[in-house]
């Protein structure tokens, strides 16, 4: 079988079964949802992910040591992984294919030749390295590793556009960057693989000491270039080689009329060029950029006292420092949770937190439901931990720790309907899920508008009332009363200028006397003790712009500094 | 490309096969690997089936004239049975247990006399006399208010249709117990079925038999798990008693080979094979087991053969 | 020329593998980052004397209230295990809602009695608790418990949500990181447990270390799966003074909550003792059972929490008319 097509057929595969796991990461048990698809494999197959999480922790988590395989298979047989798995890469050679489709043999091997420009990724992959592994250690890779970059992108705007009912804030931004990306092929083919992927700068340095490559073997080359025709990498075939470019794409020992091209135990006959195109002072200058970006994004505060209050992390965060050492912006868990609750952040959380999750209760279908611990369940990197129920719920073991809290509630006494407008609604204690409910209510009696009246009759149930109009009916509700001196009665009915009462009034009203019309208000108050900040409150509200009932991240277990009382 | 067409060497064919080789091992890896489902669909699934229970439409207790409610009526599912009655909870749970409903009653005239009245909603007839069955004790008096009822000295239990119901008292005076008979009364006028009998009994024959002896087991019998729907009954057998039981199968074939399978059980745990027809002597008792027909019969746990005979002749 | 050069890569990429390889496995963290539940465990001093010997007195004899004195004499009075100034604690079972006269719980009487003797010789305070299955505030007042206990001088703790605090037994299975009813004990210097002898459908018997589960909060129930496991880990748990088995009207079946007077058996029994396993070997014998029928004394004596061999230590027997 030919090398070609073989390897379609596998780069064919592995995009199909990427964009499989990306179309399963849904919380439940039918086939075409989560069962116990590997979701996040091609995320731990991914070196980077591995590398960078091992310099901010120190540790290798779980299925990231999946990277080791791919480490070690690159290390024999060179950038396999950007020619023959990445579905990003994949992409790109598609539409670098069609940008080059028209073009004459002269003009794509221009579009092939080799530049300068190509050894930028290796600034990107050290300036991130450092960034990681030094000073104030954040994990920035997530920008530009091109796994996560293509789960975040496909997941939060390809599969919604095909007719998902699913939203996410800023998800013209994250598609913008994967469009622009796909787009730049038609200037030049393969424009992110050369100049930008990260992944690619760390596979061209791991594939120094390959024991096969390509090369030409010792023999007549007719110099016709055909090679170059349809380069993948621009490693530039037909001269020295650049090995650390070539990305085993096969077409130069395809196209050679002259089998010179093979993949074999010798170096190329025309010579090699063993490592990448680096300077000294590119090398350091990305290196220093690195070290102090991280230090200058956090001279804002937000780590410290300026933190963020509207940056509620899903149940099972860790503390923020530790979090930005570990989410790599896959948006998996963004991808997976039912509700729809949990969305990219835009700069909310900082420079550092661009994508990063945070949870928006007005968005989606209800807040961060009671018994469910999606999220930390698919985090490939434990940025969110895969909660237990029993923790997150604090039963059984964790009784005593209490319930994972995400930040709480603060009633907008300004805006909340029987707080702010004599209006009676209890939306949030009825949807409040935890039991005992952390929403509980404190009942008012208030005088409505227009509601001090004079008494004109009195008939037995029925009360005659002097002062405006009144709508008939409107009174009929159940949370109206009509207060004379020191007793109340509810109102059953109502007429214009009259209100029937439940039952009559131990001693009736006098002719003149002034009497009352109240409404029954039942205010809610958010019990400190158990709120859990799971945000069902703030989505029910019937405020629907800015909500009478806001979470924010006050209170949140994973922060003892952000903790409201004493002790809890 | 125009021309001829490249050949692949040997060592390229080999390799690519080594590749699509890989690629299908890695789709069966990933197709095995989606049965073993992600903790979070496993809380996912535990969830929904939790919220997809339904509870049965309760029948209201009402109180009659003699009483006065001392406290709130306590209902348990399920899952807090146990919370009323601890280990008993077992027995309950194993038979098809849906509801508890109980409430303490005190007398208007003397209001420290109370009792308290337990409502088993067992769903079926079976199941509640199964319950009622088995927890009758020795010191039973009879009772005339159902078919299946009894009571001591400051207790009565019955079965009514679907419900076994328990009404207890520590202050069994006079009044105490009329009123609670009353109660009994009124609930089963109430709910009907105290009259509704299971036909199994009868199939009993009823020379020695002691009187509402008869117990049924659901779940499993004598610790054999094969052995369900076993009813048995107590026989006078000079003078030791001697328990008979019976069971239905679909059809001959199987009762002959559930009755098969009982004997290998008892002979696997340390029985010895009798000469007699069917016995088998097990920690010093007789145990006989046989098919008739669609039914397997038998005796167990008999203190000598001739009573265990005796007993198992009446069934032929 | 070109076999050694790959010769040469060769054995750098392998090395180059290896090292990685190497790294790898030395940061392989399979369990990741612990979360901020941090779980603060308390433990259960140990109640026991050890210099008051191991002992027990078995008294037959109708009347409770005389029955325990007798047999607290015959181990050489109360203040031999009481001093002055204790802070004693009385675990009884307080467990369900049913009247003193149906056997299911602790009977008042001897509650209010055995109050009454450690503040006589100068207890500074008696404290009784259990955490009961149903409601506590009726569990305590319907069984008769809290009148009796307050008439006496003691102080009734019931408990409440903030009053359970985690524990881990040592080497257990089933008591990890657990809530213990640990206020009432919080400070307290002695601990006698008071227990009716009872039959029990799922343990064979509810005696003095069954009587331990009172003790255990959160969603016990489902302990009951491994009964004798439970059972044998609180005898492990609790090292009590005293433990004082009631085996006046035995609750012989329907256990443990029986409900029918003629459950219970008149078998006029009281045994106290050091030994909480040894109390039970005792006790068991009143349901008609021995020893062996109850695995969980073979294994709480195993972990050394007692001995099933009662007689060894050579019990006080004696008779009140």
């Amino acid at each position: 079988m030919n090398i070609i097509m073989t390897r379609r057929v596998a780069q064919i595969f592995f995009l199909a079964l990427f964009v499989w796991f990306c179309v399963v990461t849904t919380l439940g048990d039918r086939f075409m949802q989560l069962r116990g698809w590997p979701v996040n494999w091609f995320l731990q197959l991914d070196p980077l992910v591995a590398l960078g999480t091992a310099l901010t922790t120190h540790t290798i988590y779980a299925g990231l040591i999946w990277a080791l395989v791919t480490i070690a298979l690159t290390m024999l047989l060179g950038r396999f992984f950007c020619g023959w798995l990445c579905p990003f890469g994949t992409l790109h050679q598609f539409f670098g294919w069609l940008g080059q489709r028209t073009k004459k043999h002269a003009q794509r091997v221009a579009a092939n030749q080799y530049r300068r420009g190509q050894a930028i990724k290796y600034y990107i992959l050290v300036g991130m390295l450092v960034a990681a592994a030094f000073g104030a250690k954040s994990l920035q890779t997530g920008w530009l590793d091109p796994i996560p970059l293509m789960q975040r992108s496909v997941n939060m705007m390809l599969l919604p556009l095909t007719g998902l009912a699913r939203f996410y804030s800023g998800a013209w931004v994250i598609g913008g960057v994967f469009v622009a990306a796909i787009c730049l092929n038609f200037v030049v083919p393969r424009f992110y693989c050369r100049f930008l992927c990260p992944l690619g700068a760390l596979f061209g340095v791991l594939a120094r000491w390959t024991p096969w490559r390509i090369g030409k073997r010792e023999g007549t080359c007719t110099n016709c270039e055909l090679c170059e025709n349809n380069c993948e990498g621009a490693c530039e075939p037909f001269e020295k080689i650049r090995w650390s470019e070539c990305l085993l794409c096969m077409n130069c020992l395809d196209a050679c009329r002259q089998t010179q091209m093979v993949y074999g135990p010798n170096r190329s006959a025309a010579g090699e060029v063993d490592s990448p195109d680096v300077t000294r002072r590119g090398l350091l200058i990305a290196a220093v950029s690195g070290l102090v970006a991280v230090p200058a994004i956090r001279l804002s505060g937000m780590l410290g006292t300026n933190w963020s209050p509207r940056v509620v992390r899903p149940p099972g965060a860790l503390p923020e420092q530790e979090f930005l050492e570990r989410c790599i912006k896959c948006d998996q868990c963004i991808r997976v949770c039912p509700t729809n609750v949990i969305q990219p952040a835009g700069l909310e959380a900082g420079v550092e937190g661009v994508w990063t999750p945070v949870l928006n209760f007005r968005v989606g279908t209800s807040g961060c439901q009671l018994n469910c611990v999606a999220c930390g369940n698919v985090c490939p990197t434990a940025a969110l931990r895969p909660l237990t129920l029993d923790e997150k719920v604090g039963r059984g073991r964790y009784e005593s720790a209490g319930p994972v809290r995400m930040g709480m509630a603060f009633v907008d006494q300004g805006r909340c309907l029987p707080w702010a407008m004599d209006k009676p609604c209890i939306v949030c204690e009825e949807n409040c899920p935890v039991t005992p409910k952390a929403i509980y209510l404190r009942e008012e009696f208030r005088v409505v508008r227009d509601g001090a009246r004079a008494v004109k009759s009195v008939n037995g149930t029925t009360v005659e009332l002097d002062g405006p109009a009144m709508k008939p009916g409107r009174l009929a509700t159940s949370d109206y009363f009509l207060r004379v001196g020191e007793e109340r009665r509810q109102i059953v009915e109502n007429a214009e200028n009259s209100v029937g009462v439940l039952t009559a009034f131990a001693s009736a009203p006098l002719v003149g006397s002034g009497v009352e019309v109240e409404i029954r208000l039942q205010k809610p108050v958010v019990d400190v003790t158990r709120c859990t900040g799971c945000g069902i409150c703030e989505h029910e509200c019937p405020v629907s712009g800015l909500r009478a009932i806001r979470v924010s991240a006050e209170n949140e277990t994973r922060s003892k500094k952000h903790s409201l009382l004493a002790g809890v | 490309m125009k021309g001829t067409v490249r050949q692949p060497g040997r060592v390229e064919v080999l390799v690519s096969y080594l590749v699509v080789l890989t690629l299908v091992a890695i789709a069966v890896g990933v197709f095995l690997k989606q049965s073993r489902f992600n903790p979070a669909v496993l809380v996912a699934q535990q969830a929904a089936q939790l919220s997809s229970k339904k509870t049965a439409p309760a029948t209201p207790l009402d109180t009659p004239a003699e009483f006065v409610p001392l406290g709130a009526a306590e209902t348990f599912n399920e899952e807090n049975l146990f919370e009323k009655i601890d280990g008993k909870a077992d027995l309950y749970l194993t038979v098809g247990f849906v509801e508890l409903r109980c409430r303490r009653l005190a007398l208007k005239a003397q209001p420290d006399a109370w009792c308290e009245m337990f409502v088993y909603d067992m769903a079926k007839l079976p199941q509640a006399f199964c319950v009622y069955s088995q927890q009758r004790r020795s010191e039973a008096q009879p009772l005339d208010i159902a078919t299946y009822a009894y009571r001591t000295k400051n207790s009565l239990y019955f079965v009514c249709g679907r419900y076994y119901v328990e009404v207890v008292t520590a202050m069994p005076t006079e009044p105490m117990l009329t009123a609670m008979l009353a109660l009994s009364r009124q609930f089963i006028a109430q709910n009907g079925g105290a009259t509704e009998r299971l036909p199994e009994l009868a199939l009993f024959p009823s020379a020695n038999l002691v009187p509402d002896s008869h117990i049924l087991y659901i779940a499993e019998a004598f610790g054999f798990d094969q052995l369900k729907n076993v009813f048995t009954a107590k026989y006078k057998a000079g003078n030791a008693e001697v328990t008979a039981f019976l069971t239905g199968c679909d059809d001959e074939v199987k009762a002959t080979a559930l009755a098969e399978a009982y004997r290998k059980f008892l002979l696997e745990n340390g029985g010895k094979a009798l000469p007699a027809a069917n016995a088998v002597e097990l920690m010093g008792n007789v145990e006989i087991v046989f098919a008739k027909g669609k039914q397997v019969v038998g005796v167990h746990a008999a203190l000598n053969l001739e009573a265990a005979q005796a007993v198992v002749k009446m069934f032929q | 020329m070109n076999r050694r050069d790959f010769i040469v890569r060769a054995t750098k990429a392998s090395a180059a593998i290896a090292a990685t390889g190497a790294v790898g496995y030395w940061l392989y963290d399979r369990t990741g980052p612990t979360g901020q539940s941090v779980i603060q465990n308390v433990s259960l001093p140990d109640f026991s004397l050890p210099q008051a010997g191991n002992r027990m007195a078995i008294v037959t004899g109708a009347d409770r209230v005389k029955t325990v004195n007798r047999a607290l004499q015959a181990l050489g009075g109360i203040q031999q295990f009481i001093k002055p100034g204790d802070r004693v604690v009385l675990k009884v079972n307080a467990a369900f809602a049913t009247p003193a006269a149906l056997g299911a719980t602790s009977h008042p009487e001897l509650v209010a009695e055995v109050a009454r003797l450690c503040l006589r010789v100068g207890a500074a305070s008696v404290v009784v608790t259990d955490n009961p299955i149903n409601d506590p505030q009726s569990c305590f007042s319907l069984t008769g418990i809290t009148p009796a206990a307050v008439a006496a001088g003691a102080r009734v703790a019931m408990p409440g949500e903030a009053s359970f605090k985690p524990v881990t037994v040592a080497g257990a299975k089933l008591i990890r990181d657990w809530p213990l009813l640990y206020e009432p004990l919080r400070g307290a210097t002695k601990l006698i447990g008071i227990a009716p002898v009872k039959d029990h459908n799922r343990s064979g018997a509810s005696l003095t270390m069954k009587n331990w589960y009172g003790l255990l909060g959160g969603r016990r129930n489902v302990f009951h799966q491994d009964i004798h496991t439970i059972i044998t880990e609180l005898a492990m748990m609790v090292k009590p003074t005293l433990v004082i088995l009631d085996g006046t009207m035995t609750m012989m079946t329907n256990g443990p909550t029986g409900g029918s007077l003629d459950d219970l058996k008149q078998t006029n029994t009281m045994i106290v003792s050091t030994d909480h396993v040894a109390a039970d070997a005792f006790g068991v014998t009143l349901l008609g059972k021995s020893a062996a029928d109850l695995p969980y004394i073979r294994r709480a004596a195993a972990a050394g929490a007692g001995t099933g061999n009662w007689e060894s230590l050579k019990p006080a027997r004696e008779n009140v008319a």
